[in-house]
């Protein structure tokens, strides 16, 4: 096991570097900088200004030095008397691309969380019944109910939700939201709205998945045992079935997690949420490309995490699964 | 075809492909996956607005008129965000173009990007599992690290990224979703691949001295073609989606035209709270699309392939 996880963190190495060039190669070839998407057209700053701002910020050299300067900044810090700093984000001048995100990350993670506790409450009952309603009117409605999610486009649903709340429930969407651990209830209730959108329209992938492990656990031999020796149908499910149908639905967490934390970004618009997706959105308008690298590094990181410790959990939990 | 016929995993229905025989097994089919069967009318409808919609003309020549009259570009400063009447049936949106007009000649683009997007992705993916799977060792652990990275990038990020590299273009968005379509559907085929390559028909086909790329596509590729189909039904409703999410924020079609998801975006600045009515036919139309998509890959993947159940999106 060990020696399985230390080879995950290594090839994550690798994948993370592959990723890290890849991102710098494409806002590379984005046409323009952070100095003409934010000052140029402005009008207050002439040429010589603009080309003196470009040597100022280093964006004349080659893009692979401005690559290793990025990794060496990042990692070693700055010289002191640098007159920029990759560490930093470049439209955000002396703001630390880590703050930012620093900023930005507890919004995402709270509603991965919450997004991920609707999904599983909505779609492990509907699987559950599903399953054991087989091809019944039961089972059609609930199906089409919870694929109605994945069909629905969150930003469809959610701006429906802001124009009639807001006509018959003068609701709208918070402004300044607090962080959980400032103000736990308003935060919670801000989350509400989006997090059900969110996790309703991730509730169709893990209800499938639900429905047909369940209806192959149903179908086992120790199931049939379980049967035979007289127990109630009700004990057969919920003790024999029903457990060992939810171990394969864990590893549904690894799929959905870069869509949760990247992907959020529409809901994220929506309910004016400053999240991960939001920050990433505007560091790619900015051409802020420390800011892009970290950002998009810090998703690519995590959705690799998750899965790491999904796939661990999972041999954990079921220990017919070894990795070798 | 291979020695080892491949209908074993096919559609049964298709095994006779006329006659009584075949009609009685597609009612039987139709019985049984009721779902699937309203999801496969609802796409021939869509189709059907997609292709005829804006009308068909080859070189400038016009050979079926569009379905309605109404120009869908042109804007009216009098009866802007107009309520549905006789006249504009979907209403009229802030530039008091026709909602209804916009939405009949948004549908194709919209199916085009999403029919596209998948069936590349997806052969691409199908290419690309196929070589992986199959060539194994050295190759295969490369391709796959080069796979992890592409599918550990948050697709919207990426999808950003490279929208502001090129120009918004129903083509660019298209390649754009077959670079992140292709990575997950290897990965798929991939599976399937190995699977395939221990069974005895491959041994003996190797046996008799065949080179590795032929085995490859003339005995592998037939059998994996039942859950690349699946794979591509279920793949359309999702780049439909994605789209329509990418128009939505700005990356999309190009205005004036429309899509089903830029007739959303262009709303988001509050005209939309002032006349719902113009978000709802886009919408709906969209939902029914992808819904429908899934109805008839849930159908598809229980025929074709059951061992594909519950993966994927």
């Amino acid at each position: 096991m060990t020696a399985y996880i230390t080879r995950r963190i290594l090839s994550s190495i690798v994948v993370t570097l592959l990723v890290s060039v890849f991102v710098f190669m494409a806002i590379n070839l984005q046409k323009g900088d952070v100095i003409e998407a934010n000052l140029a057209g402005s009008g207050i700053v002439s040429k010589d200004q603009v080309e003196y701002l470009r040597r100022e910020l280093k964006l004349d050299r080659s893009p692979v030095e401005r690559y290793l300067t990025w990794w060496h900044d990042v990692i070693l810090g700055c010289e002191k008397d640098a007159k920029v700093c990759y560490g930093n984000s470049l439209r955000a001048s002396g703001v630390s691309i880590w703050s930012r995100i620093g900023d930005a990350l507890p919004y995402t993670l709270q509603m991965f969380v919450m997004s991920l506790f609707v999904s599983f409450a909505l779609a492990i009952p509907i699987g559950t019944i599903s399953a054991l309603r087989q091809d019944t009117l039961v089972d059609y409605c609930l199906r089409l109910f919870a694929i109605l999610g994945v069909a629905v486009p969150t930003f469809f649903i959610g701006t429906l939700f802001v124009i009639f709340g807001s006509k018959w429930f003068s609701y709208a969407p918070p402004t300044g939201i607090p962080y959980i651990w400032q103000d736990p209830f308003r935060s919670f209730s801000a989350f509400i709205p989006p997090a059900l959108i969110l996790g309703y329209s991730l509730s169709a992938v893990t209800m499938r998945m639900m429905r047909s492990t369940l209806l192959e656990v149903l179908r086992q031999d120790y199931v049939r045992t379980a049967r035979a020796k007289g127990l109630p149908g009700r004990n057969v499910i919920t003790r024999h079935a029903f457990r060992n149908a939810l171990i394969p639905v864990i590893t549904i967490v690894g799929n959905q997690a870069g869509f949760l934390l990247g992907g959020s970004l529409i809901v994220e618009r929506i309910f004016n949420i400053p999240g991960m997706g939001w920050l990433a959105f505007a560091a790619i308008a900015d051409r802020d490309y420390t800011q892009v690298m970290a950002t998009t590094l810090m998703l690519t990181v995590g959705v690799i995490a998750i899965n790491l410790v999904v796939d661990v959990c999972y041999a954990v939990i079921d220990p017919r699964i070894r990795y070798s | 075809m291979s020695a080892i016929p491949s209908s074993q995993v096919m559609l049964p229905a298709l095994a006779e492909r006329s006659g009584p025989a075949f009609w009685r097994r597609a009612l039987t089919l139709v019985r049984r996956k009721v779902l699937g069967a309203i999801g496969l009318v609802i796409i021939v409808f869509f189709a059907f607005i997609a292709l005829f919609g804006p009308g068909i003309s080859v070189l400038g020549k016009e050979i079926t008129p569009p379905l309605t009259s109404t120009d869908p570009n042109m804007t009216r400063l009098v009866g802007r965000l107009g309520a549905p009447s006789a006249d504009h049936w979907f209403g009229t949106d802030e530039l008091g173009r026709d909602v209804f007009a916009r939405a009949i000649y948004g549908t194709r683009p919209s199916m085009v990007a999403g029919l596209f997007a998948s069936v590349f992705g997806v052969g691409l993916g199908t290419m690309i599992g196929l070589v992986s799977g199959y060539s194994g060792r050295r190759t295969d652990m490369v391709i796959q690290r080069v796979v992890d990275g592409l599918m550990s990038f948050p697709p919207l990020v990426l999808l950003l990224t490279l929208a502001s590299v090129f120009q918004p273009s129903l083509r660019n968005i298209v390649i754009i979703m077959v670079v992140f379509v292709a990575p997950s559907s290897s990965r798929v085929v991939r599976g399937a691949v190995l699977g395939i390559k221990e069974l005895q028909f491959i041994e003996a086909a190797r046996m008799l001295g065949l080179p590795g790329w032929k085995i490859a596509v003339k005995h592998v590729l037939p059998n994996v073609l039942a859950p690349v189909l699946v794979l591509i039904s279920v793949v359309i409703g999702g780049a439909i989606l994605t789209e329509a999410s990418a128009s939505f924020l700005g990356f999309g079609i190009a205005p004036p035209n429309s899509s089903l998801g830029s007739m959303l975006s262009a709303n988001v600045g509050g005209a939309m709270t002032q006349q719902p009515w113009m978000a709802l036919a886009p919408g709906i139309a969209i939902t029914l699309i992808v819904l429908s998509f899934n109805l008839l890959g849930d159908a598809l993947r229980d025929i074709l392939d059951p061992r594909l159940r519950g993966t994927g999106r």
